[in-house]
């Protein structure tokens, strides 16, 4: 077993980076939905 | 009716983020804040035991994913369902990225219970194998043009990899000499873990579900979003 220090970060680097994943995704699918939107704006007023 | 008409209520682009996302933010919130300062630390793994309230639940919500990927084919290729067909992208998406976090936060737990990031065992690679055949199936539907065949094609795909998941779940059973832990919960018998860490575990559990019903609605969402836009520009340059 490693010492408790390096253990406690190695737990800690995986919360945070299943975070930073989720958050990431969710991020891409808010911009993706803003510019579909616009899209939409814009055709639906020609 | 047809089974491919739509309704008013499909063709109006409903809102991408809604309450149900942020239920399920605030769930895995709960859960971290729950694991991290009100779960004790078990005896022999010390705080890496606690990646563990992390690592399975995303094979849960990732199962889950996968799950509807599967229902959805076999519902497009028996009714030629176009909604159907796009839920299962959703799930495919949504099935990966769970993956992703699967495959990340084993390494890692490896790494600090086995002293090595990866080990070519049966449930790591079946798991591996998987998240290449989900990527597969994104590339896939990239590739394909013609969205008739594109449904078709990327169904019997979906349906084919959906089938590995028992393999996987139940690979540590397979073989004698393995290095995955048995399971600890999801067996015939009753769980090992204590109550309180038992606890975490589920609210974990139901957490990531959440999440995974959440991003697959939302991308679902998003490619409604996404086709309304693409009619609407086609019907403006009619």
């Amino acid at each position: 077993m490693r010492d408790m220090q390096t253990v406690t970060g190695y737990f800690y680097t995986v919360y945070t980076l299943a975070a930073l994943i989720l958050g990431s995704y969710t991020l891409r699918m808010v911009l993706a939905a803003r510019k579909a939107r616009a899209r939409l704006d814009v055709a639906s007023r020609r | 009716m047809t089974s491919n008409s739509l309704t008013a209520r499909d063709t109006k682009p409903q809102p991408v983020i809604d309450w149900m996302f942020w239920l399920a933010v605030a769930a895995v919130a709960f859960t971290y804040v729950r694991a991290i300062w009100f779960t004790p630390t078990e005896a022999t793994q010390g705080p890496s035991q606690k990646i563990f309230y992390i690592h399975v639940p995303s094979v849960l919500a990732g199962y889950l994913a996968f799950g509807v990927l599967g229902i959805m084919s076999i519902v497009h290729l028996w009714l030629k369902e176009e909604r159907a067909d796009r839920m299962a992208a959703a799930a495919a998406e949504v099935a990966v990225l769970f993956f992703a976090i699967v495959l990340i936060t084993g390494s890692i737990y490896a790494k600090v219970i086995w002293g090595a990031w990866w080990v070519w065992e049966l449930r790591l690679t079946l798991t591996l194998l998987l998240w290449f055949l989900g990527v597969g199936y994104l590339v896939m539907r990239g590739a394909i043009e013609d969205p008739m065949m594109r449904a078709r094609f990327c169904a019997v795909l979906a349906i084919l990899q959906v089938v590995l998941i028992p393999f996987v779940h139940l690979s540590v059973y397979f073989v004698r000499d393995h290095m995955h832990p048995m399971p600890v919960v999801l067996k015939p018998s009753s769980p090992s873990l204590p109550n309180s860490m038992l606890m975490t575990f589920l609210i974990s559990v139901a957490s990531f579900l959440l999440m995974s019903a959440a991003l697959i609605r939302a991308r679902y969402r998003l490619t409604m979003l996404r086709d309304a836009a693409d009619a609407a520009e086609q019907g403006g340059m009619a």
